[in-house]
């Protein structure tokens, strides 16, 4: 366990050792970076997206709903 | 307050055993979203695309940093090699950053091109910021912090400032922070904004006007457990004018954890109190927007469904 993660879990903290080793398929790459470019133009963003933990049922069951803004 | 049957399913999963949702993440056009998940022994995330609603990457062994400014791209790292990863949500190759040891916390700049670091080496060595040229590698390290741990850096929308938390460099899991507003350029400190909570992970979050930041007041500082156990904390969320430096209550709960704020491009503040989710519209009381009890982590998607 790194020190970065140990400082991580501080500013972030979660209850973290560390495990499923090799189960990680991310790919590696010579290619030269692309750099993100600025905020691209996009319609509203008028949808609450949240996360609903009520239907747990034996597990933990998040529902993520949108929902339509319409709030005072 | 709307009605709750207007809302619809989007996902629905049993969390993985021993796990569960931590955060949620829009991207800055809504148009994708990360859930975050805290596990005891490990944590993952997911991504999922509204334009490819079928296919969801899982993101192993490792923690959402960042969205690019065109929601484009993420940052992520892997808590097993420490390495920071560059990923399109497109599916493309994931890149590598090379970025220093002991990296924690990066984000992007508003243009996209740079990306702002944190580091540390170690308990007692305090930390360092700098900043990586995505174009051309550059690295170039700005601020060394030696007591303390610098977090949750952010340029201002418009890219005219910087801000970021200094937390004391102790084994302490939850302590009292320092809002810096900084330098866009260098990271140098420019004024103390604000005592803010520390250690959670609640990061303050930039007005889309750039003029103000929303942050998590603890409402018991003094509160001993509340150093040690992460539901002790009693909050509210505080407004500072970054230009003027005045600092508002935005929200006035007794006893409450409130967290998770996250502005809607227009302007509107989503936040979750004991539970529940919230809208407050500024100049106006918060609305609540859920019924008590089990719901979390608001966040602002462009389209409700794919």
């Amino acid at each position: 366990m790194t020190r970065s993660f140990l400082i991580w879990r501080r500013i972030w903290p979660l209850l973290i050792i560390s495990l499923l080793a090799g189960l990680f398929t991310s790919q590696t790459t010579s290619q030269p970076l692309i750099p993100p470019g600025p905020a691209a133009p996009s319609g509203p963003t008028t949808h609450l997206l949240f996360v609903n933990f009520a239907d747990r049922g034996g597990g933990n069951y998040p529902d993520l709903s949108p929902e339509q803004q319409g709030h005072a | 307050m709307p009605e709750l049957s207007q809302a619809a399913s989007l996902y629905s999963q049993p969390d993985p055993p021993h796990c569960q949702t931590d955060a949620v993440y829009a991207a800055p056009n809504g148009s994708a979203y990360i859930l975050q998940y805290n596990c005891e022994d490990t944590l993952f995330a997911r991504l999922l695309n509204l334009n490819n609603p079928d296919a969801v990457l899982l993101l192993n062994q490792g923690y959402f940093m960042n969205w690019s400014p065109d929601g484009a791209w993420l940052l992520f790292r892997n808590v097993e090699t420490g390495q920071v990863w560059l990923i399109p949500i497109n599916g493309g190759e994931w890149q590598p950053l090379d970025l220093p040891a002991g990296t924690y916390d990066a984000a992007f700049a508003p243009d996209g091109q740079r990306v702002l670091y944190a580091a540390s080496v170690g308990l007692g060595f305090g930390s360092e910021m700098g900043v990586l040229n995505l174009a051309d590698g550059r690295l170039t390290p700005w601020q060394t912090f030696p007591d303390h741990l610098v977090a949750h850096a952010a340029w201002s929308p418009d890219g005219n400032v910087l801000a970021y938390v200094l937390l004391p460099d102790t084994n302490i899991p939850f302590v009292i922070g320092e809002l810096w507003l900084a330098e866009p350029a260098s990271g140098k400190q420019l004024m103390l904004l604000a005592e803010v909570d520390a250690g959670h992970g609640y990061a303050p979050v930039w007005s889309p006007d750039s003029t103000s930041l929303v942050y998590v007041h603890r409402g018991n500082p003094d509160d001993i457990q509340a150093d040690l156990e992460p539901l002790a904390l009693r909050s509210n969320l505080y407004q500072v004018d970054v230009y003027a430096g005045a600092v508002t209550p935005i929200t006035q709960f007794e006893d409450s954890l409130v967290y998770d704020a996250v502005w809607s491009p227009d302007g509107l503040l989503a936040f979750t109190a004991d539970d529940a989710v919230w809208i407050w519209t500024p100049s106006k009381m918060p609305v609540q927007v859920s019924p008590p009890g089990n719901y979390r982590h608001p966040a602002w998607l462009s389209s409700p469904m794919p």
